[in-house]
């Protein structure tokens, strides 16, 4: 009989980074630097018409152009950048709303943990996407506003996790207060609080911005993106809009491209999770929070 | 063994006959086709004219065809001049399936259609888009109709007179009946006109009548014949058949007389029609689903005109046309133009059977020319003709399948399209310099244009209902706001984007949020530059007048020249350049006086100056107009045609419900007048 | 829990009321974005449903009285009750939620079970690296391959569509099956998309399972390889699994409205999507509401059938 092992299957327990976790950082730089240095990489304007009619690859277009003529390695680029954008945008942001309600909840405990607790759970419980639509259609559809309804809608996964961290860290801080002598609270914050939080901050966000890829490529599929800028869901968007399309070789550089695309930095984020997991969840278990540790798994992994 | 042996062989032999045979009857029938056109050209150079089948076969001038064709029929449309050439796009006659849908058939039993959504619901008074026009269509009947010839013919008139040009007299069939088996008679169309007046309920309708309502005096039905109806107008005008007599479906008084809110009225005897279809589907009409507009018609077998040939239409979902007729989903399909892709690409789907004709709808950028420098000036809007490559939009947006928007405003294939007017093709130096000399140019090398500062230029931005207007002047960059429609194509405001830049002029593309929002914008003119699409400039070249000088808003919120202008009749007008004012002023009078020109000579001559008047003043930019495509699966119902100069409400449309009802392109069933 | 429910809803119920309020402007003007082209009859009615001369508590009540009537106002853009239009396409959402939360659910169980139990062989990592792969898979991306593989290209299924129209006359048989033809596609992407996440954590959970001491006695009593896979170690696993399948409820509603729009599926989404386009704000709110209503009823629903099965995890 085998002994309980973790939950990821290529890591492994104990200190140093896992290989799953340097695969999933290099797609994931691999994006940031395409996305950073996308006006600097990219031949053309990606809404310029810069080639003839659905071109295949070629030297000059390297993943061909669609039926305007635009340049789609170019829209490869500048879609990562809108990625990248709201993505940044709404990590900050579900960070900050998350520490707003998940650290007081987890430092003071009691009645002010159970009532925010309880807020989390309210908008845990209602459908995101749904949600985002309903927020996007009130509130515009430029890329900052998307991004930073984004952000309300994320945060709760967020609270909730430092909310657990905060708790366990506080309790232990008692104990090392019990022991040390002199020192104080800001100086336990600052020597023991915010470098244990330091992962679980990381954590999160790889969480949140995984998700914020998906959906707002997600949202510009469906047209509710930013219309003045270029994002991969858009491009996916055009060139579904004709499904004669799908009869031709033609979708094989419009289409795939950006789903690979999407694809891949998911896949980057979930690797670089798992990595994150195997140091964060086994400490989590070792302080017995309120719930098993396989229900806080799932909390982690199905925020997901 | 042997006998297996010529078994198969005498198959086989059966077989390829028979696929000769199909094949024997596609040869057959451009045989025949050639010869009737070539019979119609020798008529011509005969006798000045074209004929008809009868002429061609019985005289005045000698036998030309032996014999009726049973395959082809031909029509001669008025005033088209011999050409010789047998080519029916430049001749006056056209060629038609002699037999519905050229088969031996008698009646279809079943076409199915893709269901337009989101275009209301198929009353009189609820629709609001013209495939929800095209659907009423199929239960209510106007007075007269068209067909692929594009000149009215009897519907429910039965003939007409026109005594003296103010006063139209209609006598109608006898014996129709409404779907409640009602008598069909002169009150009812009385009361049809009246109830749509301006003021009254009615008016709430759609239909392009409303356009020549002003000069409609008064309509009544004669009390001593049930079957006569005088239209008196205050003005002769020339559009009163296709706008007024065509325009409005006639609709029964028992049902709507007294009706206050029309377009509320869903319930089932709002479809009571005297049209030669009935809605069966959805068993509640009053419940018609407008989210998706799955619905199903069965032929009306008492109509007038004989059972239709097309017994019932279905119109089920389909959300990409041309593939819902490859898969067999729908008979027939036509996709809109931007989900076009070139056939090349589509080789295995465009072996399909098609029908391409001219279109009628087109994509416009208009100028506000009030807002001021540089959009009243003419050198600015030039300038940005010469750099919109509008052939270029032809290949890239429509895949070739269309033509560039003719510079007079009109549709490329109207027949009193003007010649010889200014193109503009595309000339990116004649466009530099003509910005150069208004002063628009680079004055500190970043490669793009800014505006003088003693002229500086306008930028208009804001809400739809509330404009905000800037001044940008060196050293800023002059960056003009393109306002457009939300759902408008994406595509055709990139290609604009790029095209200014290519003369080193920003631009800014400003899509509204809703498109009742752009609409909104364009009533209140709150824009410089925007993009817009109208149909129909097929049309009687009427609508010049009504789009471009009509004090009267049109339906569809165009800006007219002499508003735009800020025309008042004076002398006087917000502009610098000169010669403007008499252009407008020139344009004007032209196009009141073509409104009621009896002479069709003189008036075509009005029309031709006022299409170059435009094309020199470029008010707008007229860019593409995509052909009209129609799909159909083969074997299956082929009698498609695009209707020349459109259906009222509608761009010429392949879902004429002629075609449902006679199975052929043009005239009555046969036995009926 | 049922109180929290009730409370979830009070909060969505009231938040779907304050948002057209909390808007600058008047929210009619704000729907309909130009004031002058409203007609009388749509002013008044539009003031009507919003009330907006009366005291804002006196507007709450009047709302929520109409939600409780079943009246969610009419729809600006389609000119009829909010009510009647989600009746006609709410169904087909439900078919394909239901239908693809039960077939995943199911799958992912019988799938991450035996994955576990076959911890570390060829079996298992294999499953453990599609589903991974899987699960970053867009459900868009992975509709669109569907439509591609199994419709166009080799063309199995329809391209689309809720089922073959006008066939209310036929028999209830041919209708069914015709359904489930047009389901096939769609379900499919759904569950494949759903059961990525519920396998990975089965399976870990089910690794926790296996390990404790509660599996070494039921080991050495001899039990049938099946009946500890299932009836012991997978019963044990059973509670994380069933509080992800009520997680996930939202998630397939949100899963569901992408592959709606791929596949024309008439639910939800079509008629979300255009109304957007029309910023329909009374067509919007209310398919909001009962998206979020059917998401919070289910994870009610899933969370008294854990409490039932797993009093631990109560609470």
């Amino acid at each position: 009989m085998r002994p309980v092992s973790q939950s990821a299957p290529a890591g492994r327990a104990g200190p140093g980074f896992p290989k799953v976790g340097w695969i999933g950082l290099s797609l994931l730089g691999t994006f940031v630097l395409l996305g950073a240095a996308g006006p600097v990489l990219a031949r053309f304007p990606p809404r310029a018409l810069s080639g003839g009619s659905v071109e295949p690859p070629s030297f000059e277009h390297l993943v061909g152009t669609n039926q305007l003529g635009q340049d789609l390695a170019s829209q490869l680029l500048f879609g990562a950048r809108s990625s990248l954008l709201v993505a940044s945008i709404t990590a900050v942001g579900t960070l900050l709303l998350g520490a707003l309600v998940g650290v007081p909840a987890g430092w003071l405990g009691g009645k002010t943990d159970f009532v925010l607790m309880r807020a989390v759970d309210v908008v845990l419980a209602v459908p995101r996407l749904p949600l985002l639509i309903i927020l996007g259609a009130y509130l515009g559809r430029d890329l900052v506003t998307i991004a930073l309804v984004m952000s309300v809608v994320f945060w709760p996964p967020t609270a909730r996790i430092l909310r657990t961290e905060v708790r366990s860290l506080r309790q232990r801080l008692h104990l090392k207060a019990a022991q040390s002598f002199g020192g104080g609270a800001g100086h336990a914050l600052r020597r023991h609080v915010l470098p244990e939080l330091r992962l679980v901050i990381v954590a999160t966000l790889v969480i949140a911005a995984s998700r914020v890829v998906l959906f707002e490529a997600g949202l510009a599929f469906l047209g509710l993106g930013d219309p003045s800028r270029t994002s991969w869901g858009s491009t996916m968007r055009d060139a579904q809009m004709s499904r004669g399309l799908f009869y031709t070789r033609i979708w094989t550089w419009w289409m795939l491209p950006p789903a690979v695309a999407v694809t891949l930095v998911l896949l980057g984020f979930t690797f670089v999770g798992m990595a994150l997991e195997d140091g964060v969840n086994p400490r989590l278990a070792r302080h017995r929070p309120r719930r098993s540790p396989a229900r806080l798994a799932v909390s982690t992994t199905a925020a997901q | 063994m042997v006998v297996v042996i010529l078994g198969v062989l005498s198959a086989v032999v059966v077989f390829a006959v028979r696929g000769a045979g199909d094949k024997g009857e596609l040869v057959a029938q451009n045989t025949d086709l050639q010869t009737v056109r070539t019979a119609e050209e020798a008529f011509c150079a005969q006798n000045g004219r074209y004929g008809t089948m009868d002429e061609l076969v019985n005289g005045p001038t000698g036998k030309l065809l032996s014999e009726k064709s049973t395959m082809t029929d031909v029509a001669p449309v008025p005033g088209g001049a011999c050409t010789g050439a047998g080519d029916e796009s430049k001749s006056g006659f056209i060629t038609g399936f002699a037999r519905p849908n050229n088969s031996n058939a008698t009646s279809l039993a079943k076409l199915r259609l893709a269901a337009s959504k989101d275009m209301g619901r198929p009353t009189p008074f609820a629709w609001t888009r013209p495939p929800g026009y095209l659907l009423n269509s199929l239960m209510f009947d106007p007075l007269v109709w068209r067909d692929a010839t594009g000149q009215p013919f009897p519907w429910l008139a039965q003939s007409w007179t026109n005594p003296d040009p103010l006063t139209w007299e209609f006598t109608l069939r006898s014996g129709v009946k409404w779907h409640d088996d009602q008598p069909l008679t002169a009150e009812d169309v009385a009361f049809t006109f009246n109830y749509i007046k301006p003021g009254q309920p009615g008016n709430a309708t759609l239909c392009f009548c409303k356009i020549s309502f002003p000069a409609l005096a008064s309509v009544t039905a004669d009390p001593a014949d049930p079957l006569r109806v005088v239209f008196k107008l205050n003005k002769a005008i020339n559009t009163f058949m296709q706008d007024i007599a065509q325009g409005m479906v006639i609709i029964p008084k028992h049902v709507w007389n007294g009706v206050a809110d029309p377009v509320n009225k869903t319930d089932a005897s709002a479809y009571i029609g005297t049209g030669p279809y009935k809605m069966t589907t959805p068993a509640d009409l009053s419940a018609y689903p407008v989210t998706t507009g799955v619905s199903a018609y069965d032929a009306n077998t008492s109509y007038f005109l004989g059972t239709p040939y097309v017994r019932r239409l279905e119109y089920v979902a389909a959300a990409d046309a041309l593939t819902a007729v490859k898969n067999g989903a729908i008979d027939a399909g036509a996709p809109s133009f931007d989900e076009s892709v070139s056939d090349t690409a589509l080789a295995s789907v465009s072996s399909l059977p098609k029908v391409q004709s001219p279109g009628g709808w087109n994509r416009v950028v208009h100028f506000n020319m009030a807002q001021g420098f540089p959009y009243n000036n003419v050198k600015f809007r030039q300038a940005l003709a010469y750099t919109i490559d509008r052939n270029d939009l032809v290949t890239r947006i429509l895949s070739g399948r269309g033509k560039a928007g003719s510079t007079g405003a009109l549709a490329p294939s109207h027949p009193s399209l003007a010649p010889g007017l200014p193109e503009y093709a595309r000339d990116v130096q004649k466009a530099k310099d003509l910005l150069d000399s208004l002063g628009i140019v680079d004055t500190n090398n970043d490669g793009k244009r800014e505006c003088p500062t003693a002229t500086p230029c306008k930028v208009v931005a804001g809400t739809p209902t509330a404009g905000v207007v800037t001044e940008s002047k060196t050293p800023d960059n002059f960056i003009p706001n393109i306002h457009t429609n939300p759902n408008g194509s994406t595509a055709t405001t990139d290609a604009i984007k790029t095209y200014l830049d290519d003369v080193g002029l920003l631009s800014a593309i400003v899509p509204d949020a809703t498109p009742p929002a752009s609409d909104a914008r364009m009533t209140r003119a709150n824009y410089a530059i925007g993009i817009v699409g109208w149909g129909n400039n097929q049309y009687d070249p009427d609508l010049l007048r009504s789009r471009l000088s009509d004090p009267w808003t049109s339906i569809l919120a165009n800006r007219s020249w002499r508003t735009v202008y800020g025309w008042n009749g004076t002398a006087s007008s917000p502009t610098t350049t000169p010669g403007f004012a008499t252009k407008a002023q020139e344009f004007i009078a032209l196009a009141d006086q073509q409104q009621v020109e009896p002479n069709k000579s003189v008036r075509k001559q009005k029309v031709l100056r006022m299409q170059q008047l435009v094309a020199e003043d470029v008010p707008q930019i007229s860019l593409y107009v995509p052909d009209l495509l129609i799909y159909y699966r083969q074997g299956g119902f082929s009698a498609w045609y695009a209707t020349p100069g459109g259906t009222p409400a509608s761009p010429p449309s392949y879902y004429n419900k002629h075609v449902y009802v006679t199975g052929k392109q043009f005239g009555l069933p046969a036995g009926m007048t | 829990m049922v109180a929290g429910y009730v409370v979830t809803v009070w909060i969505v119920v009231t938040v779907v009321f304050g948002l057209p309020r909390a808007l600058p402007g008047d929210p009619i003007t704000a729907s309909i974005q130009d004031a002058s082209a409203v007609s009388p009859e749509l002013r008044t009615m539009m003031e009507r449903r919003y009330g907006l001369d009366r005291p804002l508590i006196e507007q709450y009540g009047s709302y929520l009285a109409g939600l409780a009537r079943g009246d969610l106002g009419e729809s600006i853009s389609l000119r009829t009750p909010v009510a009647t239009a989600l009746k006609a396409h709410l169904p087909w959402t439900l078919l394909l939620v239901g239908t693809s939360l039960a077939l995943s659910s199911l799958a992912s169980f019988i799938a991450g079970v035996n994955a576990a139990w076959r911890r570390g062989s060829f079996d298992d990592r294999f499953s453990v690296v599609t589903m991974t792969g899987l699960h970053a898979i867009p459900d868009y991306a992975l509709s669109i391959i569907l439509v591609i593989g199994l419709a166009v290209t080799v063309p199995l299924f329809p391209l689309g569509g809720g089922a073959e129209p006008f066939t209310d006359d036929a028999p209830l048989v041919s209708r069914a099956v015709d359904l489930g033809y047009h389901l096939v596609l769609p379900a499919a992407a759904l569950s494949l998309s759903l059961m990525a996440t519920k396998f990975l954590i089965l399976r870990s959970a089910m690794v926790s399972v296996l390990g404790s001491e509660y599996m070494v006695a039921a080991r050495a009593k001899g039990l049938s390889e099946r009946r500890l896979k299932y009836r012991h170690a997978g019963r044990n696993a059973l509670g994380p699994f069933l509080n992800l399948v009520g997680i996930q409820a939202g998630a397939a509603v949100g899963a569901a409205i992408f592959i709606e729009a791929v596949f024309d599926y008439p639910g939800m989404t079509s008629l979300l999507l255009p109304a957007i386009g029309q910023l329909d704000f009374p067509l919007i709110d209310g398919c909001f509401l009962v998206l979020a209503l059917l998401v919070l009823t289910a994870n009610l629903v899933v969370d008294l059938v854990q409490s039932r099965i797993d009093p631990r995890t109560a609470g």
